[in-house]
This record gives C-alpha cells, structure tokens and sequence, in this order.
C-alpha cells in the first residue's frame, strides 16, 4: 500500500510545511527514526478548551489538521511518505478543563488520519492527555516518532 | 585546516570554557528512577528541575517570563550536568533530539515557549547546529515540589 496514493485516492491534500517560530526544528532523523516537534492546528481552528470553549468534535477536527500538518513536516524531511515504514508513537497534548476526560476522542483525529494514509502501518502507540495549558491557547499539540524504511 | 574542523565539530566542552559555563554538579536520583538511560546511541534523561535557588510556582500567575527563561536554562544545565556524567565528555554528543519542556502554568498562559527558550537557547550556545532539537513546550497544571519547569530530553551520541 503507497502511503502517497492513498492520498491521491481518499483527496487528501496537505498543507505546507510551517515554520519554527522559537529555538526548535520541525524535524530530527536519528538512525532510522524520524522525531517529529510539537505540532498545532491550522490557524482557522478555534483556540480553546476542550470541556469548555470546544466540542468533542472540533476538538478531533483540530487534531486531524494537527495530522496533516505533520505529515506535511515528514514529507518535507523525507521527500515521500512512501519512505515511512510505520508510526511508531504519538503524544497528544490536549487542552482541557479539569473535569475533561474525552482526551482519547479528540486524538483519534490524528490517528485515523495515520491508518488512512499508512494502513496497518499507521496504527502507533499513544497517549491522549489533558493539559492545563499550550502555546496561544491551541486546542490540540501533538508530537510523533516514525520509523523510516 | 583540522584545527578549524576540530572547533565547529568537537566544540561543546570549549564551547563551555570560551563562554564561561559552568555545569552543576550531577544531582542524587530523588525516586524509584534513574537520571539517565542509553540505549543504542540514543540517551534519554529523565526529568530535570532548576537550581533550588529558583523561585517556585506557576508561569502566568506567579513568575514572569523573564524568570521561567532563567529557570529553564538552570534545568538545561543541569540536564547538561547528567549528560556529561553519564557519557564522560559533551564532546561526546552528536545532537540534541527532542526536548519536553513543561511549564507549570496558570490555566490562561500561553508563552510556554518562551519559557523553554531558556534551555533551547543553551544548547544552541553549547552544540552550536548540533543543539538545535525537536520540541514540545507546553503547560502542566503541578509540577513535583512546585518548580516552575521540568525537562526531559533526548541525545545522540556518537560510538
């Protein structure tokens, strides 16, 4: 299964790749691991809370751009998604009221956008947590480790 | 020629010397963990705090920018401190990987990475290219003993 394809089939388009705006690089490849930076949203996805400001679904909306921002960052550090052998892991940061606790649902908008793109291969080990608060208020930040072929 | 080589690519250790940085000494392990582990050339250090000497509390409500910055870079030092410990020299360090930088915060502060400038910004000064690393930089709502940031990182060494 291409990676590249599956995009093409399913209309997927992703954005282009952003830019550091403090003391980081988007992307580090170490051996055959590719270590991708704390990522947000699209500029258009509200800021806010999850348990107050947000829904359940605007949360896994923003998570799913979230997605697409990063493989936007993979394939600019890697040239194709078809050079990605597998998701290895994803920590999703999510901003939350206290009392929320629909973290997991909110981050399966990044991770059913990995198996759509990479199939078996996109499934990834996980965590989906509440924070109290991210960088301007995003709703969603999430960090990723691929395996590289 | 060598010479030249020898100071962009073997720096870290002068790097110190020239801007008059001087490492803490290695803390004692303060639970059920360790302060580093190496796995193949990777180093994984565990979570760091500042000096005892910074102000504790939250980013937003207690302490300014300014003093998250400074906190930062004492746990950036003191991470450095653990590296140099475990692997014997910081010449020994390809690159910075990843850094979780986390910020205890007020509900409302958004300048987490700001904050976590403080320890970017010494590991740039130190590795110079080498010291540029992924990054999260995002708020906790407590932190252990109420430091007002912890770090964890991850290295590669050479062999």
């Amino acid at each position: 299964v291409s990676a590249e394809q599956n995009l093409k089939d399913k209309g997927i388009v992703l954005p282009a790749p952003v830019k550091p705006v403090a003391t980081y690089v988007r992307w580090v490849k170490t051996g055959n691991l590719l270590f991708v930076s704390g990522t947000g949203p699209a500029n258009d996805h509200p800021a806010g809370k999850l348990g107050r400001d947000l829904t359940i679904e605007q949360g896994y909306e923003a998570a799913r751009s979230v997605g697409l921002q990063i493989l936007a960052t993979v394939k600019d550090a890697v040239g194709s998604l078809d050079n990605v052998q597998r998701v290895v892991k994803v920590l999703g940061m999510v901003n939350s009221v206290p009392e929320f606790g629909d973290q997991p649902k909110v981050m399966n908008g990044c991770s059913d956008l990995m198996v759509e793109v990479f199939g078996d291969n996109g499934f990834h080990t996980r965590s989906a947590v509440g924070f109290v608060a991210l960088p301007n208020q995003i709703s969603v930040e999430i960090e990723a480790t691929f395996e590289l072929k | 020629l060598f010479s030249l080589w020898k100071e962009f690519t073997l720096g870290a250790t002068q790097n110190l010397i020239d801007k008059g940085i001087e490492l803490p000494a290695p803390g004692p392990n303060a639970a059920s963990f360790v302060k580093y582990v190496k796995t193949g050339n990777l180093l994984f250090v565990s979570g760091h705090g500042p000096a005892d000497e910074f102000p504790k509390g939250k980013l937003g409500s207690d302490l300014t920018i300014e003093e998250g910055y400074a906190a930062a870079r004492s746990v950036g030092l003191a991470i450095l401190a653990t590296v140099k410990n475990a692997v014997g020299d910081l010449d020994k360090v390809n690159r910075v990987v990843k850094v979780l930088g986390m910020v205890a915060s007020d509900p409302e502060f958004g300048d987490q990475p700001k904050v976590i400038n403080g320890c970017s910004d010494l590991f740039v000064e130190v590795f110079g290219e080498n010291g540029y690393h992924t990054r999260s930089a995002v708020g906790f709502v407590a932190l252990p003993g109420h430091i007002s940031v912890e770090i964890e990182a991850t290295f590669e060494i050479s062999e």
